[in-house]
């Protein structure tokens, strides 16, 4: 029997078929709708739909690139950038409660941190929280220390919702210590560059990243599009050629000159002779009496009239020249003599000198003698020296804006006979600082002259990307006999000429001394610049240094030998302070070494008419030994500095007294 | 919802990575902040000004090293 289709069957496909059409349908035309919509949406109202959504829920953020450190010789910050920390109140947030149970304890925490009444805090916490203020300054710019202390302050340690404790953090590029100060290391804030910072702004400078972020939340973004991220490049590490134990040395010791002549600026330049590295320069200025920052480079950007300091390349010109040597003599006569029309004087007698006494007392008119006598006729010869000197030339170094040197030449229109005389002992030229530091080195170096470096190394990550090497800038700048003729006219000039009040029998120093009067075209009193150059150990050179003082109270003081030359002393036995002195025993024996000299107290204690002398403040293992010395029979409690003395200061004492101290501790 | 899911774990952990990169940040700057609070103390003219208090001065000469030259024939003899 033959099975008749199942019409039921038939049916149910159908109706499966028919919703089956339906729902494509139905899915086909939502479709439509879906891409109708799209289209509408990307050509209707795109610049609203843009700022209403896009804007306020993605953006390109920057990723900013850390900025580079700036580094002494050995490692110790210069410049760092370190977080600061606003705080603000909430008083909105901030429970009734917790703040009139605590509000007390909390003014009473503020005034100890920032040395304020207690009633000054309280007048003011109590009107913000009157008024409900939800973003009140507190305090700014905090320091870690200062943060850590503050948000442990009663009621700010329940935190942001209870204590309405708000801190914003901020990066700032500072110092890490003031001495080395503003005006070295100077700043990069975009629109102005200055000093190390702006010199190595390339290096230090990173580039900044970029990434697609999406808000997740009112404070919080999250990166979409990880493919898409530019990655910052941190800025490189650059290491100076400064150290910083001769910088606090000169820093200090320079301070202290200026403070004591009452001088208006004043800078130290230390470099090191065989590789030409700058291992300090201090640059201060007067604010207000006793007070000096470190706020303009003077040693590159101010050319000055060298004074004095430039008999030492006039007379190594006519040296090397073979004009003169250790058997010319020049006559000084009475100290005065008129050239071309022009007056020259020294400032001491006259007589007969040799070449080393020219230097060694600083004489006018023996360098303008010798000059005269010999370049009068070919005074080229002379300037062609200086440019051999690349005395000439604008310093091609690593920091901005040094000023160019000026020398009159017979080309110029102010030159004249007298001219040359002028030169010979430091007028008519000007030269920036550095340029003449250079200078000096390069007869400290044995006649190389090597250029002025900044940059010791520029690391990355701690890899080495550049190291610094000498560049020589003149190979040789003179004969050796005339660079060994200078070096004994210059260590002459310390132990018997005008620097002699710096001689020390520990440390063998060569230098010159100069007294240059600046802005005497206006009217006032007479203003002095006074400097010192000059190198040291003099036997085997490691350092040069210059010390330039300007404008020092001409009634304490303006020479070279007494404003600068101290300085310059300090500096240089400091350096080498912890190097033990070698004293061989035979010598002791044999009485050839004289211990007491070498170890000269540095403060003398005499004791004149019987009259007793201050020794309050001196420091008592200073002055004890030498009362008993002199036969006086001492008692003293304590150590260290002198509180108190008996007899008193200028009372009259007698060989048996017994001398009563008292001590610091 | 297992998207919803994800992308709420995904939002936790990018707060979370904020918060750890602002650390970071934090103690990258007290390492400097410490770094140049050393170099301020370890200065000779600041040790110097705490030294005073202390009733110690600073060194004022070198030290002296006394040579004793050994005599080649004193085996004994030391330098």
């Amino acid at each position: 029997m033959i099975k008749q289709p199942d019409n039921n069957y038939e049916k149910k496909r159908s109706n499966a078929l028919k919703w089956g059409y339906l729902f494509v349908l139905g899915a086909f035309i939502l479709f439509v709708i879906f891409l109708g919509r799209i289209l509408i949406l990307q050509n209707t109202n795109v610049q609203e739909f843009e700022d209403n959504y896009i804007s306020k829920n993605y953006r390109e953020a920057t990723l900013k690139a850390a900025r580079g450190n700036l580094f002494a010789s050995d490692g110790s910050i210069l410049a760092t950038t370190v977080m600061r920390y606003d705080v603000y109140l909430d008083f909105k947030s901030m429970r009734d409660t917790i703040y009139s149970n605590n509000i007390a304890a909390l003014t009473d925490s503020l005034s100890k941190m920032f040395d304020k009444p207690r009633s000054y805090f309280r007048a003011r916490l109590d009107a913000q929280n009157k008024k409900n203020n939800q973003y009140y300054l507190l305090a700014k710019g905090l320091d870690f220390d200062e943060y850590d202390r503050i948000r442990e302050f009663p009621i700010f340690k329940k935190g942001k919702n209870k204590g309405g404790f708000i801190v914003e953090r901020n990066f700032r590029r500072e110092l890490a210590t003031t001495q080395i100060g503003a005006g070295t290391i100077g700043a990069d804030n975009g629109e102005s560059k200055s000093g190390l910072e702006g010199a190595f702004s390339k290096f230090l400078t990173g580039i900044d990243g970029k990434r697609l972020e999406q808000r997740i939340n009112s404070s919080q973004w999250k990166p979409i599009d990880y493919w898409k991220v530019q990655e910052p490049v941190d800025g490189q590490d650059v290491y100076t050629t400064l150290d910083l134990r001769i910088q606090d040395i000169a820093h200090t010791a320079l301070e202290n000159q200026l403070i004591k002549f009452d001088a208006d600026h004043g800078s130290v330049v230390v470099m090191e002779v065989e590789t030409g590295k700058i291992r300090a320069m201090v640059n201060l200025r007067r604010t207000e009496p006793g007070m000096y920052v470190d706020a303009y480079n003077y040693t590159v950007k101010d050319a000055q009239e060298p004074g004095s300091t430039f008999k030492t390349v006039s007379l190594l010109a006519a040296m090397d020249d073979g004009f003169i040597d250790e058997n010319t003599k020049v006559n000084i006569g009475n100290g005065i003599w008129t050239y071309a029309g022009q007056k020259i004087t020294d400032g001491h007698g006259g007589g007969t000198y040799d070449v080393s006494d020219v230097l060694a007392k600083s004489s006018n008119v023996g360098a303008a003698k010798l000059i005269t006598e010999h370049y009068a006729d070919k005074p080229q010869v002379f300037i062609d020296h200086l440019k051999r000197w690349k005395m000439f030339d604008k310093m091609q170094i690593e920091l901005p804006g040094i000023a160019k040197p000026s020398i009159q030449t017979p080309q110029s229109k102010r030159w004249n006979k007298a001219t040359l005389a002028s030169l010979g002992y430091g007028y008519s030229s000007s030269f920036p600082l550095l340029q003449m530091v250079t200078f000096y080195n390069g007869i400290a170096n044995k006649g190389k002259m090597v250029k002025p470096i900044f940059i010791d190394k520029i690391t990355k990550d701690g890899k080495a990307l550049y190291e610094a090497k000498p560049e020589v800038m003149v190979k040789k700048m003179a004969s050796d006999k005339a660079i060994q003729m200078m070096t004994s006219a210059l260590t002459k000039a310390v132990e018997k000429g005008t620097a002699k009040s710096i001689y020390t029998p520990n440390l063998k120093i060569a230098g010159k001394t100069g007294t240059a009067r600046i802005l005497y075209w206006l009217p006032g009193p007479m203003r002095y610049q006074a400097s010192f150059a000059g190198f040291y150990p003099s036997d085997n050179p490691k350092y040069t240094c210059f010390v330039v003082v300007n404008q020092p109270d001409t009634s304490k003081g303006f020479y070279g030998g007494t404003v600068s030359a101290p300085v310059f002393k300090e500096i240089a036995g400091k350096t080498f302070l912890k190097t033990p002195l070698n004293v061989e025993k035979e010598l002791l024996v044999e009485h050839k070494v004289d211990l007491s000299k070498m170890i000269e107290p540095n403060v003398k204690v005499n004791i004149k008419k019987d009259s007793m002398p201050k020794l309050v403040g001196m420091i008592g293992k200073n002055v004890i030994p030498q009362l008993e010395n002199l036969g006086y029979r001492v008692d003293y409690k304590g150590v260290g500095k002198i509180t108190g003395q008996f007899p008193a200061e200028g009372a009259t004492i007698g060989k048996n007294q017994k001398i009563y101290l008292n001590l610091q501790n | 919802m297992v998207m919803i899911y994800s992308n709420h774990l995904v939002n936790t952990k990018i707060e979370h990575v904020n918060k750890l990169k602002e650390e970071t940040e934090e103690y990258k700057s007290r390492n400097a902040y410490a770094q140049s609070r050393l170099i301020k103390i370890r200065m000779e003219s600041e040790l110097g000004k705490e030294m005073v208090q202390d009733s110690l001065v600073s060194l004022e000469s070198h030290p002296m090293k006394l040579l004793i030259k050994a005599d080649s024939t004193d085996d004994k003899a030391t330098r």
